[in-house]
């Protein structure tokens, strides 16, 4: 059952693809927040609580992570890597989502801990159902852990 | 006795036989007449006549030893004059009788220019005889042998050579034999030095015995320093222990030997060298020596290198376009979707037409990223291979058609018993889509349109193809049709221009030809084959 303090960390470098996935991730009320991290450091400084994000009030912690693979500054490979080594951020599901559709992206995805993979679909429509999907199986069908 | 006091043979002696004795008659010398005196003596001389008879024997068993010798004896004079010869030397020297040969004189002629006789004399008359020398000789009729001749200066109280008797062994066979290997080692040792890292020997423990000059100049070490294991100190330290302990396996097992060496040249840089070896057997079937060839790869290495660059950098290039280039269409498309469905109401018609040619070029732009990363996959990635019913994948083909191109009102036709193969499901489905997106594409709206996906075999191919009714395509663009981009302005289609390219690729990828028939107007059909002996 989907939590009243529902917070997606939402990676991602392109600010359009930012509007797209909210726009429908917000199709209905399940989710109270969608934080946005535009790089890998970025992501890090929120998730460690570092910089910007020192207050635990501006840094709640997310119950899904969507993570794009292409992202400046640190790679969202690294970004996982380093999630899924930490005993405090481990139990977070992991999302790729991402246009790319290399076989050895996903493997090494996988290799890293993601717990899904999900490709960009050009068509908006598929782009759509998609999101909505993964936000039904992650926030509503799937039990997730409590945050600690 | 005057006569015991004179040397028993300085008289003249008569023999006169009776019984098993002689009687000896020795006569005063004339002028000592006045004391005349016949002395008689009686000797038994069994025993003499017992030794005769041995030596008669002997001398026979001799005789015929000599006549019959398969090896040529012979006494000649220091003159060159022959006076014996048994029948297999006159045999050997191709004469019909001792007489006939004994009028040659070996001084003058008889032996080979490069085999002079002076080296016989000189031989035999310093050390008095000669042993298995070796010359050449010159056989009546002018041919020449090859003989292996010892001899034995017969000399006089005085120390004069009288006769040289020698042996003579016709060893022109065997000669001519070492000659043929002589000269076929020298083939393969010249053969050898154009090769620059050249041939090598080892012995059958693997110890080096011969490499090429050439290989020696180029490392600039000599045979010393190479032979045995000494040619190990030319790899980088770290290859040497793997490098001979391989070596030492193959020569144990009798493995053939087969190794990539990075070899240290004399101006200190290393070429990378493929060294091949073979064991050669002896008649019982152990391994003799080793037989090796070095290839100097270094250029080989460095395309392959430079090919492996330029292959990271088209895969680079590659995923480059198929994210970053993807990502703004995803937008395009996202926001012309949102667009269309939220603010429906705040477009006029011409908007609309106008946001549905965004999203049509969106598309193009999707299908022509989609193509260029496939035409560049194919054939530089592996693809996976399994044994496919071609049947189901035409079925799937045609319900993916259904789906995405206008298929409403066409004849398809596809035979039923069609082969099992080794393919990649994905490629042949590619091939097949295309081919038939072209054939649908390209149709003749005078005439119900018709696809026929057929197949034939030869004895190494199995030969596929789609044929359609459609407009056809001119003879002269026959070829052009399957480059990339190549798009004949003959319809309003908004293909890539890259089906045919990829169908070309996937095709040749796989060993396989792709051709096409067509006359204008009289619709096309496409071919391709299939080698039948592709592994999975």
């Amino acid at each position: 059952m989907a939590k009243n303090n529902t917070v997606v960390l939402l990676i991602e470098d392109n600010p359009d693809h930012v509007l797209l996935i909210k726009e429908a991730l917000s199709s209905n009320n399940i989710i109270n927040e969608i934080r946005v991290a535009e790089d890998g450091e970025e992501a890090l400084d929120y998730l460690f609580r570092r910089g910007q994000y020192a207050d635990p009030q501006k840094s709640p912690r997310p119950t899904l992570i969507i993570l794009d693979i292409k992202l400046p500054k640190l790679d969202g490979q690294e970004v996982m890597k380093i999630i899924k080594s930490d005993l405090g951020l481990k139990h977070i599901p992991v999302i790729v989502l991402t246009t790319t559709t290399q076989e050895e992206e996903i493997v090494k995805s996988y290799q890293n801990g993601a717990n899904s993979y999900i490709t960009k679909p050009i068509n908006p429509q598929e782009f759509y159902d998609k999101i909505k999907k993964l936000k039904i199986y992650w926030l509503m069908t799937n039990s997730l852990p409590e945050n600690g | 006795m005057k006569i015991g006091e004179k040397k028993f043979d300085e008289f003249e002696e008569l023999v006169l036989e009776l019984d098993m004795a002689r009687i000896l008659f020795a006569e005063e010398e004339e002028e000592e007449e006045e004391e005349a005196r016949i002395v008689v003596s009686i000797k038994d001389i069994t025993e003499r006549k017992r030794a005769e008879e041995a030596l008669r024997e002997s001398q026979e068993r001799f005789r015929t030893l000599y006549e019959n010798s398969t090896v040529g004896l012979y006494r000649t004079t220091p003159d060159g004059r022959i006076h014996l010869a048994n029948p297999a030397l006159v045999r050997m020297l191709g004469y019909s009788s001792f007489d006939d040969l004994s009028t040659r004189n070996l001084e003058k002629n008889g032996f080979e220019p490069s085999y002079p006789r002076t080296q016989f004399v000189e031989n035999i008359e310093k050390d008095g005889e000669v042993k298995g020398l070796e010359s050449a000789w010159k056989r009546k009729d002018g041919t020449i042998i090859f003989v292996r001749e010892s001899a034995r200066a017969i000399r006089d109280s005085q120390a004069k050579t009288l006769y040289y008797d020698g042996t003579v062994e016709d060893i022109t066979e065997r000669k001519q034999a070492e000659e043929k290997l002589r000269e076929s080692d020298q083939q393969y040792q010249t053969i050898g030095e154009t090769i620059p890292y050249g041939v090598w020997l080892t012995d059958a423990i693997g110890y080096c015995t011969y490499v090429s000059k050439s290989f020696l100049e180029l490392v600039d070490m000599t045979m010393e320093q190479v032979q045995e294991f000494g040619w190990l100190h030319l790899l980088p330290p770290e290859d040497v222990e793997p490098t001979k302990e391989h070596w030492l396996h193959c020569v144990q097992t009798g493995e053939y030997f087969e190794r990539e060496h990075r070899f240290r040249t004399q101006d200190g840089s290393y070429r990378n060298i493929l060294a091949i070896g073979r064991p050669i057997k002896d008649d019982t079937g152990k391994i003799a020596k080793w037989v090796g060839l070095n290839l100097d790869i270094t250029e080989r290495k460095k395309t392959e290198e430079e090919i492996r660059k330029k292959n990271a950098e088209l895969k680079a290039f590659v995923d480059m376009l198929s994210h970053d280039l993807k990502n703004p269409v995803v937008s395009i498309q996202g926001f012309c979707s949102l667009l269309m469905k939220n603010h429906i109401k705040d477009l006029n018609e011409k908007a609309l037409f106008y946001i549905q040619r965004m999203q049509a070029n969106a598309s193009l732009m999707t299908n022509l990223l989609g193509d260029l990363v496939e035409l560049s996959r194919i054939g530089r990635i592996e693809d996976k291979k399994t044994k496919i019913s071609i049947q189901e994948v035409i079925k799937s083909v045609w319900a993916g058609a259904s789906t995405s191109l206008a298929t409403q009102n066409v004849e398809f036709v596809s035979p039923e018993n069609l082969p099992q193969l080794f393919y990649s499901e994905k490629r042949l489905y590619q091939i097949f889509y295309n081919l038939l997106s072209n054939a649908l594409k390209f149709r003749d709206e005078e005439r119900k349109t018709k696809v026929e996906i057929g197949h034939q075999e030869d004895k190494d191919n199995y030969i596929f193809f789609v044929r359609d009714n459609g407009i056809g395509i001119e003879q002269k663009y026959h070829n052009k049709i399957f480059d990339s981009f190549s798009q004949l302005k003959e319809t309003k289609s908004e293909g890539t221009g890259m089906g045919l390219a990829i169908v070309k690729k996937i095709v040749e990828a796989n060993q396989g030809k792709v051709w096409v028939e067509s006359r204008k107007g009289a619709g096309s059909t496409f071919y391709f084959t299939i080698p039948k002996n592709v592994k999975s």
